[in-house]
């Protein structure tokens, strides 16, 4: 018996910040749409605010060989936008020019995304963050720098009417969050796309050089046990799986791809403060110290400080030591204040496949990035002794609690390897099916479409050919646009 | 010139040795299957499962000690009772007193939560019962002790996790941090757990307004 099959204009896998907008691009073009997603699809009801519930509906994870860095992802309906922290930044100007200069891209501009970062700030309600969503965790991160003169500001966010439950990376329960899940999906589906749920994509349909669809498994929604095989045929392919799964995809459809994968490592630094702080309410993430920044015309060593959510389990997995200390530690709950370092890494990793097809991820930070996570942690430690905090855990295995500048710098110089560190995560991951201007050196070419084969486009975060230094979702979302766009044009024009 | 001290100047940096590539990407989850992904390094397994073979490592049978044993009645989907007590042994320890009480007491079961967490995850299901295998029984040269981990008493127990997590062996440390954010998350997202830190529950309003007050600053 043969496998069912359906038949659209286009086929998008993610539903993610890379798919979502293609997929409402297109069908608002007035192509028939099919929206692939491997996870379930949840609503704001189902978002309760409990955390093992949560994470585990709405999110995967995996780690690096070579350091053991811990990666997360979403895996529902909206990707990552439902379990991210709801910053919004535009693409850094630097960023775009050193693409240009390193990577062939010379029409990726800022005037050429301008009018896609336009529609996409308006799309998703990003608005700058004002008083009443900054929380204290947020205002001692910022009374901190300002004690030393370091530069920082509130971050925009994408929300409409946010109420502070603190619960934005867990899916937010008051429907606030504007997440893909909450725009461009129901966008999507307005103009017409179907979206398919627990449909796992397997590999690209290629026939004489040329997409023709893709192959999925689906999934057991209560299981998520393979249920059967589908075939969704489609002239136009657009893959925005994610970081892992959009070369793996690649990979198994007979392409190269997977090289060049790079990151923002992060770590947090935990203070406590005499006065309560109630840090698990309130925006999870609101203010950036952009000091040590080096886009958006800063020149600093390439990290920010941004405040983060105290929620008790990753609170107390991200502290030091264990029984008592530990103990101590988070029966100041109430008071802790936290802030994660994102580094703009200089390493490159790579997605290879494992012998049963899956993803797998080889990474390791450099010995200068690692060197830069230790300056980032050590400067959050002064920057919490100045705003008051009475203690200050570094992010460092077995290390005793900091009181003093005395005894900041008192530390004796260590080198760090990534486990020494008590939790090394990746909060974004960019590359591995990257654009590029040379055939030799890229898996895409500036339109994102899949070199060798026609009809095949990546439009996530996959395509971009490396970190941007600020949370990225605006970057992928305009990107995604601008490859809709291309995609479409391109597809019509090889056709005519 | 000022000391060079973390975060002034900087700070050097070891490179750890280089593992072959290998980490399934796939279930629903974060820290914890990333943590446990960890462990599944075929290295550590075929260490263990070498181990398994030779007869140094059983097979994740066997009585738990009473204590620690899973209540009568609890139908465990992965974990073997000498896991279930292994997993219970060394949350007890990682979480310290007070929220050792509420596992004593059965007010919570970390080892449990920690069985129905994985069951959703089988790639990693017998990672997590070989890791469990090694810190009960011990693999030379990874935890060099004379008995299971779960006859131990608390000070020696203790010396273990002091082991793991200062040790020079990235696989010890594994181990360590693969159980230590499966422990934080079995605990601490339990609500008897959140009380007793001070935390009201989601949705406080009382703790939304305190946690936006601000005023006049610290």
């Amino acid at each position: 018996m043969s496998e069912p099959r359906l038949r659209a204009d286009a086929v998008v896998v993610g539903s993610g910040a890379g798919g979502a907008p293609a997929a409402a691009a297109l069908a608002e073009a007035g192509l028939e749409v099919v929206l692939l997603e491997a996870g379930a699809r949840w609503e704001t009801r189902d978002f309760d605010g409990e955390e093992a519930r949560m994470l585990a509906r709405l999110m995967k994870a995996t780690t690096a060989s070579g350091s053991g860095m811990e990666l997360y992802a979403g895996a529902c309906v909206g990707g990552s936008t439902v379990v991210n922290d709801a910053l919004c930044w535009a693409p850094p100007p630097e960023v775009l020019a050193r693409w240009r200069a390193e990577h062939g891209l010379v029409g990726l501009t800022e005037s050429t995304l301008a009018p896609h970062v336009e529609r996409v700030w308006a799309e998703i309600g990003a608005a700058p963050t004002g008083p009443a969503n900054l929380s204290r965790n947020a205002r001692l991160l910022e009374a901190g720098a300002r004690r030393l003169g370091w530069a920082g500001a509130a971050m925009a966010r994408n929300v409409r009417g946010c109420v502070n439950l603190g619960l934005c990376n867990l899916g937010c329960p008051s429907g606030a969050k504007q997440s893909a899940l909450l725009t461009w999906v129901p966008r999507a589906e307005r103009a017409g796309a179907r979206v398919l749920a627990h449909a796992r994509a397997l590999r690209v349909a290629i026939e004489a050089g040329r997409a023709r669809g893709v192959e999925v498994l689906r999934l057991d929604p209560a299981s998520g046990e393979p249920a059967g095989p589908l075939r969704v045929e489609a002239p136009l392919v657009v893959l925005a799986a994610g970081i892992l799964e959009t070369p793996a995809l690649l990979l198994r459809s007979g392409i190269a791809a997977g090289e060049g994968l790079q990151l923002h490592s992060s770590v947090s630094v935990t203070a406590r403060f005499a006065e309560p702080v109630y840090g698990f309410f309130g925006p999870t993430m609101a203010y950036a110290v952009t000091e040590f920044s080096d886009v958006h015309g800063r020149h600093g060593p390439g990290f920010m400080l941004e405040n983060v959510s105290v929620a008790a389990p990753v609170t107390a997995n991200a502290l030091p030591r264990f029984g008592a200390d530990l103990e101590r530690a988070m029966g100041a709950l109430p008071h802790l204040a936290r802030t994660v370092v994102v580094l703009r890494d200089e390493a490159r990793g790579r997605v290879t496949l494992a012998r049963d097809g899956s993803a797998r991820i080889a990474y390791a930070p450099t010995p200068g990035d690692l060197g830069r996570i230790g300056d980032a942690i050590g400067r959050l430690a002064r920057l919490y002794l100045a705003a008051g905090a009475e203690e200050v855990w570094l992010p460092l295995e077995a290390s005793a609690p900091i009181r003093s500048e005395a005894e900041l710098a008192a530390l004796a110089p260590r080198a760090l390897g990534p486990r020494d560190l008590t939790l090394l995560y990746a909060v974004h991951l960019f590359g591995g099916a990257a654009m590029g201007g040379d055939p030799a050196h890229s898996v895409c070419d500036e339109a994102g479409a899949v070199r060798g084969v026609a009809g095949l486009y990546v439009s996530d975060a996959s395509s971009l050919p490396g970190n941007t230094g600020v949370n990225p979702q605006v970057t992928i979302m305009a990107n995604a646009l601008r490859i809709a766009e291309r995609a479409r044009t391109g597809e019509r024009a090889r056709a005519a | 010139m000022s000391r060079p001290s973390i975060g002034v100047n900087g700070i050097g940096h070891r490179c750890e040795p280089r593992e072959a590539p290998g980490v399934n990407a796939a279930g629903p989850t974060r820290e914890v299957e990333a943590a446990l992904a960890r462990l599944d390094r075929r290295g550590f397994l075929r260490l263990a499962g070498t181990a398994t073979a030779a007869g140094l490592l059983p097979a994740g049978c066997g009585a738990a000690p009473a204590a620690l044993a899973p209540p009568p009645g609890l139908r465990l989907a992965v974990l073997s009772p000498r896991a279930y007590a292994t997993f219970q042994a060394f949350a007890l320890r990682l979480v310290g007193p007070a929220c050792s009480a509420l596992v004593t007491s059965r007010a919570i079961d970390p080892a449990a939560a920690a069985d129905a967490w994985v069951a959703r995850l089988p790639g990693l299901a017998s990672a997590l019962g070989q890791g469990l295998a090694v810190l009960e029984w011990a693999v030379w040269p990874l935890l060099p002790k004379l008995a299971p981990f779960t006859a131990l008493d608390a000070r020696a127990q203790d010396r273990v996790l002091e082991d793991l997590l200062r040790s020079r062996m990235a696989i010890k440390r594994d181990l360590y941090r693969g159980l230590k954010s499966l422990a934080t998350l079995t605990v601490y997202a339990q609500p008897a757990v959140r009380s007793r830190l001070g935390h009201p529950g989601p949705f406080s309003a009382e703790g939304i307004a305190a946690a936006m007050r601000w005023g006049d600053g610290p």
